[in-house]
């Protein structure tokens, strides 16, 4: 039974996180630790936000977000990611599942911004006369129609993960229960979390900033355990 | 009060981001406030300013305050403008470069670090909402300081920029992201798995990092992601058989 309340509210929470990746305010809302915590508060699933958000995030620690580079919208694709692990029963299969087909979504994200930026472009071709007489109202018009844009093309990837995740067919029960998919996604992202940090670590002495933190962190969890 | 009018502007800079201006035409739109005193003296000059001010432009936008403000500042003043131009061009590399080291390098995976690790020791959503306030507290900071330093310095931001020590706050704070990443990773993994899964928490970033060291060359250039992806789709449907 879906939520239509809930449901719309995510859809608009998706539009935000989506915004918030490059055009504003960047204020971490695009991050998918911070993305799905969000969504699991709107569906009343906080835990099951939080780990597709942790799960994400690991992914999106690989990620460098710089100039004109290409890169995952993966905030968007955690909103989608929770909806579809809380219709699927929230086992740990289905968090599999449900982070897997975010890493997927994502990709279509980046290219739906790489095909955002082209159509700026356009608009900017458009209006080079004006831009190039000083004109200060042509200013306000690109930014506002480049903020429009990408709100729409937000509100139609999460409305397209949605669509999907409302009309498949549920995942058969013995894979939603499936704890080894999990697993693997969380092996994943602990490996591209590793390089992400690893490389932006760069060499020697930083390189063992990250080494001391990672031992630190093992000798935590082995103490809690 | 005019540098709190550009503030709002500047968290909306890159929305018309594009590879032909990139930035530009949201650091001209953001310069609008400080640009408007030259249309009540020279007309001409102020729409020659706002041509300049929407040309190409690419920075970290949370340091393009700093060329916003002190490019307006050498309009308003008066300054050659071929200097005007040459600063421009000459701020772009130095505000891209720091600015990317301290905030996507450094602050941000900083920020997501304690937030992962605030949820593997069991502090959820607090944690996280903890690490978003504060990231968001010190960037505003920076960008309100950049204002300031750029409209007050002007033509001589240079200066300004080196004696700020913004280099080495990248560098710590990159030192810092690294250590509180590395932390995070036996956490995150808790974190998904929760606290009853014992040592396999560790024993899983043991073994990923391990692995990682292992085939460092080939894994380097292979995406996670994509390996994931095809991990899960192979397990899916040789389970899927057995279902």
């Amino acid at each position: 039974m879906i939520d239509y309340g809930a449901w719309a509210g995510v859809l608009l929470w998706g539009g935000v996180v989506g915004v918030d990746l490059v055009t504003g305010p960047q204020a971490l809302l695009s991050r998918p630790l911070v993305a799905g915590t969000v969504t699991g508060l709107l569906l009343g699933e906080p835990g099951l936000g939080l780990q597709l958000g942790v799960l994400l995030e690991l992914f999106a620690l690989d990620t460098l977000a710089v100039g004109a580079a290409w890169y995952p919208d993966l905030g968007t694709a955690t909103v989608v990611a929770v909806t579809a692990a809380g219709r699927w029963g929230g086992d740990a299969g289905a968090v599999g599942l449900a982070a897997t087909g975010a890493l997927v979504l994502g990709q279509v994200g980046g290219w739906s911004m790489q095909r955002l930026r082209q159509a700026n472009a356009r608009s900017i071709r458009c209006h080079q006369g004006r831009l190039l007489r000083g004109d200060p109202a042509v200013l306000g018009r690109l930014q506002g129609l480049g903020l429009a844009r990408d709100l729409i093309r937000s509100l139609l990837l999460v409305a397209g993960g949605l669509v999907v995740v409302a009309t498949a067919p549920t995942p058969p029960a013995p894979l939603l229960d499936d704890g080894v998919l999990r697993v693997v996604v969380l092996g994943g992202g602990v490996l591209a979390a590793a390089r992400g940090l690893w490389r932006t670590a760069g060499r020697a002495p930083r390189w063992w900033w990250f080494a001391t933190g990672l031992a630190a962190g093992l000798a935590g969890l082995g103490i809690l355990s | 009060m005019k540098l709190l009018a550009v503030l709002p502007r500047l968290l909306v800079l890159q929305a018309s981001w594009n590879h032909d201006l990139m930035q530009g035409v949201g650091v001209g739109f953001a310069s609008l406030p400080l640009l408007r005193p030259l249309a009540g003296t020279d007309r001409e000059r102020y729409h020659r300013a706002v041509a300049r001010a929407g040309g190409f432009f690419n920075a970290n936008p949370n340091l393009a305050g700093v060329a916003v403000a002190a490019l307006a500042r050498a309009e308003c003043a008066d300054a050659p403008e071929s200097q005007i131009q040459r600063l421009r061009v000459a701020l772009a590399g130095p505000l891209g470069a720091i600015g990317d080291q301290l905030f996507w390098a450094g602050l941000v995976p900083a920020a997501m670090a304690v937030g992962l690790l605030g949820v593997g020791l069991g502090w959820g959503g607090p944690a996280v909402l903890g690490a978003v306030l504060v990231y968001n507290a010190i960037r505003v900071a920076c960008v309100v300081w950049g204002l300031r330093v750029g409209w007050r310095h002007g033509l001589g931001i240079g200066t300004a920029l080196a004696a700020s020590g913004l280099g080495r706050w990248s560098a710590r704070v990159g030192a810092g992201a690294a250590l509180l990443g590395g932390a995070a990773l036996p956490f995150s993994a808790r974190g998904v798995l929760g606290p009853g899964a014992g040592l396999w928490p560790l024993a899983l970033v043991v073994g990923m990092v391990g692995l990682a060291l292992v085939v460092r060359g080939a894994w380097w250039r292979l995406s996670p992601a994509v390996l994931t992806v095809m991990v899960v789709l192979a397990v899916t449907l040789w389970r899927w058989e057995t279902v």
